[in-house]
């Protein structure tokens, strides 16, 4: 209630499409951290005589060409990828307003630098941008968060940025100062919370960015290594089946659809609720 | 106007140059091996003196500047060495493989301008009403579809089961659409909802009231007053486009068997076969350098005011 206050004074309302997708979003999330411990099967135990098995009881999406259980694999997928993501949101989060605060604080040299710096990683597309660093560091999904973090960054310190740099010559916040409180206090107290709500909007419209990035890199074989389950790698393990059994390649591409249209649902939801101005960014 | 020109040629010069220097220095600085990967490959055993006589052939066995040096005095005329792997001439394969991705990602451009444009003003002439639904909701779809997974499904309906278009390989134009069209799709979306919400913006201002008031119709005004002002952000997004397309194409081009750069660079990166990465990701900061460039040149031919502050800055 009480940031609910501070951030939206007038009182608005979720829309139902932001509702329904929060709603699902958590059940999916639930879902990917608990379901695992019930399950019978394991995402990589190979059974060779029931390979291609349909849909049953006991296989709810049928097996694979090794005889690996499908629903598994797709839930330890979403598993492996929903974790990714929370350690790149987190590592994005910190570096954008690690340096997007203090560009936007201090100004002049330093910021000019900071935004130069901004405008090269802005201005290499991200899936190239990831490519190199993935090609230099070597594939693996360490490698992959790093590299996509490093991709995004840029946005959050920009938004941050200018957030910063806005409310820096108000009068709220020249009067605290007068008062005698520190940077770091007056950081705290007055520019915190527009910060945290514009990341927050930011980061789940971005969420469903950086899942697609996740799931492309493994399919390119340069991110999650088989036989672990994730989404990207299961459609690159299946497309040899095109011909022979096309259903196989639809779950993990339905699953990513999926949760990345959720993910973008509940972001434009918030963006209105939150009545963020992001257009120029996306 | 040409000066300027010829100095963002110019420019490009010195940021080949540090991008291939940082290139080089953090591919050295990491610990993945290229002499035990080629090792591994070639079936040799990996002996102390083997392995030395390999680096040694490589010349990885020199200080990284020097290294540098000599890579960079052959990289002035082309000659970007040899893949560690195959011994073949890495620019050689590059030329032979770059024409495809760049079809490719060019088709999928030219695919993103002509459906973009006309569905853009669409739904932003109907603002609200159903034609404007119809294309929000195509948008939404084609922002959450994972290119790959698209791809899969147009082979699925188009060559397999009403099997009009090729599946596989790259022999002629044909082979080219269902490609395009999965490269294409997400930055044509992203396309249509800037154009829109670009137009609506344009559209509240007060010469379009005037255009109105004056008795024009609605058709003219959309079309001849706010399309083209909403023009001008519309170009650096095409211009951030062509390289996402680039990139898409990279992944793309596996899935149908098309010889391009992504597949050629991709078997690079997974050997660590250095100079093979050097010469992709130079080649690719030489593409988006020049696309960058393009845009600033369009923006200055297309608005006068921006023309006359770049040449009083630069000359």
């Amino acid at each position: 209630m009480w940031l609910q206050n501070r951030v939206n004074p007038y009182g608005k309302k979720l829309s139902f499409m932001g509702k329904f997708s929060c709603v699902m979003i958590i059940l999916l999330l639930l879902v990917a951290i608990f379901l695992p411990y019930f399950l019978p099967y394991y995402p990589d135990s190979i059974a060779l005589d029931n390979t291609f098995a349909p849909i049953s009881l006991s296989h709810w999406l049928g097996t694979d060409h090794l005889g690996r259980d499908i629903f598994t694999r797709l839930i330890y997928g979403a598993r492996i990828s929903l974790s990714a993501v929370a350690c790149i949101l987190a590592l994005v989060i910190l570096l954008g307003i690690s340096i997007g605060g203090v560009a936007g604080f201090f100004g002049g040299n330093i910021d000019k630098f900071i935004m130069r710096l901004c405008d090269l990683f802005l201005s290499l597309p991200t899936i190239v941008l990831s490519l190199f660093l993935v090609g230099i560091l070597g594939a693996g999904l360490e490698n992959v968060m790093l590299a996509i973090a490093l991709t995004h960054w840029a946005w959050y310190a920009r938004i941050i940025r200018s957030i910063v740099f806005g409310l820096r010559h108000r009068e709220f916040v020249l009067l605290s100062q007068v008062y005698g409180a520190s940077n770091w206090q007056n950081f705290k107290r007055n520019m915190f919370i527009p910060i945290i709500t514009q990341c927050l909007v930011l980061a789940t419209m971005d969420i469903g960015h950086m899942l697609l990035h996740i799931a492309g890199l493994s399919f390119l074989g340069l991110g999650v290594q088989p036989p672990q389950a994730e989404w990207g790698i299961m459609l690159s393990d299946y497309k040899d089946y095109i011909f022979s059994n096309p259903e196989l390649l639809c779950y993990p591409g339905l699953a990513l659809f999926v949760a990345v249209a959720l993910f973008n649902m509940l972001g434009d939801s918030l963006r209105d609720y939150f009545d963020c101005d992001l257009k120029h960014l996306h | 106007m040409l000066r300027y020109i010829f100095y963002r040629i110019l420019m490009i010069i010195p940021i080949l140059l540090i991008a291939s220097f940082i290139i080089f220095y953090l591919l050295r600085l990491n610990n993945t091996d290229p002499v035990a990967q080629y090792l591994i490959n070639s079936n040799l055993p990996s002996t102390p003196e083997v392995i030395a006589t390999v680096r040694h052939e490589f010349g990885l066995d020199k200080p990284i500047l020097e290294q540098y040096i000599l890579w960079l005095k052959k990289a002035v005329v082309l000659d970007f060495g040899k893949s560690y792997m195959t011994d073949r001439d890495v620019w050689a394969d590059f030329l032979y493989y770059l024409p495809n991705t760049l079809l490719l990602a060019f088709m999928a451009f030219l695919l993103t301008l002509i459906v973009s444009i006309p569905l853009g003003i669409l739904a932003a002439y109907y603002r609200d009403r159903i034609p404007d639904f119809l294309i929000r909701f195509f948008c939404f779809i084609g922002v959450c579809m994972p290119n790959f997974w698209l791809a899969f499904l147009l082979i699925m309906l188009f060559s397999i089961t009403l099997g009009w278009l090729p599946a596989l390989g790259a022999d002629g134009v044909s082979s080219f659409i269902l490609p395009a069209i999965s490269v294409a799709f997400m930055s044509l979306c992203v396309n249509i909802r800037l154009i829109r919400s670009n137009m609506l913006e344009v559209s509240k201002e007060r010469h379009i009231t005037y255009a109105y008031l004056r008795g024009l119709k609605k058709g003219h005004v959309t079309l001849k007053h706010i399309f083209y002002n909403a023009l001008l952000p519309l170009i650096t997004a095409l211009g951030m486009h062509f390289g996402e397309l680039i990139g898409g194409a990279l992944i793309i081009e596996s899935i149908f068997a098309i010889p391009g750069i992504g597949y050629y660079s991709l078997q690079g990166i997974a050997n660590h076969d250095y100079p093979i990465i050097q010469c992709f990701v130079l080649l690719m900061c030489l593409v988006f350098s020049l696309c960058n460039m393009i845009i600033d040149i369009c923006y200055a031919l297309l608005d006068p005011r921006i023309r006359k502050n770049m040449e009083d800055s630069h000359v």
